[in-house]
């Protein structure tokens, strides 16, 4: 009895090892479930076009490292790419989150990783913001950038029934009041609070900034009054202008977003102010270049799958493609203007 | 009719079989202590693209339940709450466990688990738009009097000594101020690691304190008791699962006070299963004829936790599907799952999405009712995986607890935090500190800090706006009343001695 006992136990440890493993998805080849994916996508990496089949690369899973804990909208484009990447290239993904510090647990463990090209990760906004914001010592010179192709902008939203119609009135208001008009964001230090921060300087007002626990925090806050306005993506509070709750001011962008073709930008109504959050990929310095171009292409071709189109547009986020090259372009000139602005306003209390 | 149409379309094979496959795997996950639902929606949703979006949603909202539901198996047969929603079950529940009704606990987790949450199911039905409504009342003052409220719990689950319940009570507050300072973004604490940036990791902490604490007091002070049923009888009580009639007259109230707090917290956006599971153990402590017996293997205590942490997932589901407001990980992961399938969440979801949403609700129960068989049966198994020698399941669950904490986020440094946790939850346990107040600390010290100093900041430091609204009234006089309690009920209590 004893003994039947003892070996359903272990069994049963076995078993919920075993499950425990599968269900993070782990990235060891040793455990049956990434040997039985790695079989089953065998034919189909046969079938599939591979526009690269003279490189060997990858011949082992890829491990993405998503610098943003379950839940959020990083993961779900994580975990997005590493579907289609799977279903197109018939590679095998993983994903993993390494979450903390604004994004920079994840990035700098990506950048301390072996440079095979195995080891790849989210390169968030905050790879321009986290050395001003002194979370971290990284900047988009430290790693090498794989392209992007989600972004959106901030906006600018107001309760429907207040008093000002367009970001003129706004500002007026504000110059009006100054100091009087509280304004939310994200939290302390987020591309939003950065956001908020670049409206001020370009329309030369002074207003409250009142950091809330995300996105989703700031807007129940607006939705409930309790603030005067917000500024947060477009893709976060465009459901709440179609539903006759919110204004949209004005998106922080070069042209009218789509989910909000209705609301004029920044720079129609005379501001030049342009801040866009992007989420894009990112692997350690020093992958060989071949396998560098392999995944550069692989994700240019990922972000161009009509499914990965459709998760953007879901999103109500824009899925326009920057090459690595313009990626670093981006990345770098925001990197200069945030750097500044942050020590600037000295937005971090010491 | 819409409902008829609905009922059509969930209860076909393929429908059915996605939400029985939910409901397992949300029990894998939710019994191991350390993988959270939220990871696990997260993990399955891309997988459900390919599927239909009612079967999908059916997969994930099964997932959702279960995973909620089994975290307290975990709590009442190991004291590890399986997810931080059912950290008020080990109070009772792992008491119960530890006199032979290990069966019995679960069989009660079960029933109100399902009682919960078709109890919410049926809230959200009624009354889904409204209700969210009412919710973004809840402002940066209601946050902060919530939270004291919370904090006030401290005195009622300090059971053994005051004195020591507000030590480690404090100690909790202290530990949650490590980090970035939420306003200022300030670091605090933190010296020169990263990884504290975001705070000290709660999961960790807590598998640390409740599963490895007990496990090493178990091995550490470990007494010869002979654990063998004495007669017949016993053996009989050991093996049942349902409840008898006389029982369920008792937990029906606290059933309904947990179902009840786990919708009104459900619905409040930031507040989830495990604030709700708390509030509703306290409250209903307050009105039993028996407090006495709560912590020390209370059924009714038990089945308040089960009901609310359960309750909270129809709660959470109304702010989401009415406004698009995302409460917790979970909710974030299912709005993004619903945009995915071509659905644009936000305030307008309800009208022009009406049919699915009806969907929704019914695969809503009909998860709840899978749970029923699935969970009893599996509470018979776990009478027999429990009835092996103490040292093996003290081994398997500091394995499974380590595993646990190291898969929440791959980082070694959660293990180490989780052994210290444990080594001090084994000294709070050896010299009887209660680990309740400190868990509350760690849960609602920064909710409390932020919001008071948000408050602060948007008044321009009057504490006016702190008392403005009817909501925070009702607050402050429910804090009052968790603060002086004790005062009033020895008061009265010698009255009554008195006069006889």
């Amino acid at each position: 009895m004893k003994k039947r006992l003892a070996k359903i136990i272990s069994l049963t440890c076995a078993a919920s090892l075993t499950l425990a493993l599968t269900a993070c998805s782990s990235s060891s080849p040793e455990t049956p479930s990434a040997s039985a994916e790695q079989e089953t996508e065998a034919p189909a990496e046969q079938g599939a076009e591979t526009p690269a089949s003279d490189a060997s690369f990858p011949e082992d899973t890829v491990n993405i490292i998503c610098h943003a804990k379950e839940g959020g909208g990083s993961d779900a484009l994580a975990r997005q790419v590493a579907q289609v990447l799977q279903d197109q290239q018939g590679w095998s993904v993983t994903v993993e989150n390494k979450t903390g510090g604004s994004g920079s647990v994840g990035m700098q463990f990506v950048q301390n990783s072996k440079p095979d090209g195995y080891t790849i990760g989210t390169a968030p906004v905050e790879l321009s913001m986290i050395e001003a914001l002194g979370y971290a010592e990284l900047n988009p010179e430290d790693v090498s950038l794989l392209g992007c192709g989600m972004s959106w902008p901030a906006a600018l939203y107001v309760p429907a029934d207040a008093p000002y119609d367009t970001l003129e009135d706004f500002v007026n208001y504000c110059k009006e009041n100054p100091g009087k008009v509280q304004v939310a964001n994200s939290g302390i230090g987020s591309i939003w609070h950065i956001g908020a921060c670049v409206l001020a300087d370009k329309a030369d007002i002074e207003i409250t900034h009142v950091p809330y626990d995300g996105a989703t925090g700031a807007m129940t806050a607006l939705l409930g009054k309790e603030i005067d306005a917000a500024v947060v993506g477009t893709c976060e509070g465009f459901s709440y202008v179609e539903s006759g709750d919110l204004k949209c001011l004005a998106s922080f962008s070069e042209e009218r977003s789509s989910v909000l073709p209705d609301s004029p930008t920044a720079a129609e109504q005379g501001y030049d102010a342009n801040v866009i959050c992007w989420v894009g990929f990112l692997a350690p310095q020093g992958v060989d270049e071949a396998s560098l171009t392999i995944l550069q292409d692989a994700l240019k071709a990922t972000f161009e799958n009509e499914d990965y189109i459709a998760f953007c547009e879901g999103r109500g986020c824009d899925s326009t493609y920057f090459s690595p090259e313009e990626f670093y372009e981006m990345a770098a000139a925001d990197y200069t203007y945030y750097s500044q602005l942050i020590s600037d306003l000295g937005i971090v209390a010491e | 009719m819409s409902y008829l149409t609905a009922i059509q379309s969930v209860f076909t094979p393929g429908c059915l079989l996605c939400v029985l496959l939910g409901v397992l795997v949300g029990m894998v996950v939710g019994t191991l202590p350390g993988l959270t639902s939220v990871m696990a929606i997260s993990l399955i949703t891309p997988l459900t693209f390919k599927l239909d979006s009612t079967y999908g949603f059916a997969m994930l909202l099964g997932v959702y339940n279960s995973a909620i539901f089994s975290g307290g198996i975990s709590a009442i047969a190991i004291n590890t709450p399986g997810t931080p929603a059912s950290i008020a079950t080990t109070f009772d529940g792992y008491k119960i466990s530890r006199r032979g009704k290990t069966g019995f606990a679960l069989g009660i987790n079960t029933l109100y688990s399902v009682f919960g949450g078709l109890f919410s199911t049926i809230v959200l039905m009624i009354a889904c738009a409204p209700l969210a409504r009412l919710a973004l009342n809840f402002g940066s003052p209601e946050y902060f009097w919530l939270a004291l409220f919370g904090l006030c719990m401290m005195i009622s689950i300090s059971h053994a000594s005051l004195a020591k319940g507000l030590i480690v009570g404090i100690l909790g507050m202290l530990l949650s101020t490590v980090g970035l300072d939420p306003l200022l973004g300030s670091k605090r604490f933190i010296g020169n690691n990263t990884a504290l940036l975001d705070g000290i990791a709660f999961i960790p902490v807590m598998i640390g304190l409740f599963g490895v604490g007990e496990m090493l007091f178990q091995i550490f002070e470990h007494k010869k008791e002979d654990d063998a049923p004495r007669d017949i009888a016993e053996l009989k009580e050991r093996e049942r699962v349902l409840p008898t009639k006389a029982e369920h007259r008792r937990m029906a109230v606290p059933g309904i006070i947990g179902s009840i707090i786990g919708v009104i917290v459900g619905i409040i956006p930031g507040t989830g299963g495990d604030i709700s599971a708390l509030i509703s153990w306290d409250v209903s402590k307050r009105v039993s004829r028996h407090p006495e017996e709560f912590g020390d293997g209370s059924v009714e205590g038990l089945a308040t936790t089960c009901a609310s942490n359960n309750a909270s997932i129809g709660g959470a589901l109304t702010t989401a599907l009415a406004l698009g407001i995302p409460g917790d990980g979970n909710t974030a992961v299912l709005l993004g799952a619903l945009t995915m399938y071509g659905m644009v969440t936000g305030p307008t979801l309800l009208n022009n999405s009406a049919d699915f949403v009806c969907r929704l609700y019914i695969i809503m129960i009909v998860a709840n009712l899978l749970i029923l068989p699935v969970g009893l049966l599996s509470a018979k198994a776990c009478i027999k995986l429990l009835s092996i020698k103490n040292q093996y399941i003290q081994m398997a669950v500091l394995m499974i607890c380590s595993i646990g904490a190291y898969s929440m986020n791959r980082n070694f440094m959660d293990v180490i935090i989780m052994f210290i946790a444990g080594i001090a939850g084994f000294f709070f346990r050896k010299y009887d500190y209660p680990l309740g107040p400190l868990i509350l600390g760690l849960l609602l010290g920064k909710m409390c800090e932020t919001n008071l100093r948000r408050t602060l900041m948007l008044s321009g430091s009057s504490v006016k706006m702190l008392f403005s609204t009817p909501i925070s009234i009702l607050l402050i006089i429910l804090c009052l009343f968790a603060t002086l309690w004790p005062f009033i009920s020895d008061w009265i209590s010698k009255k009554k001695t008195a006069e006889s």
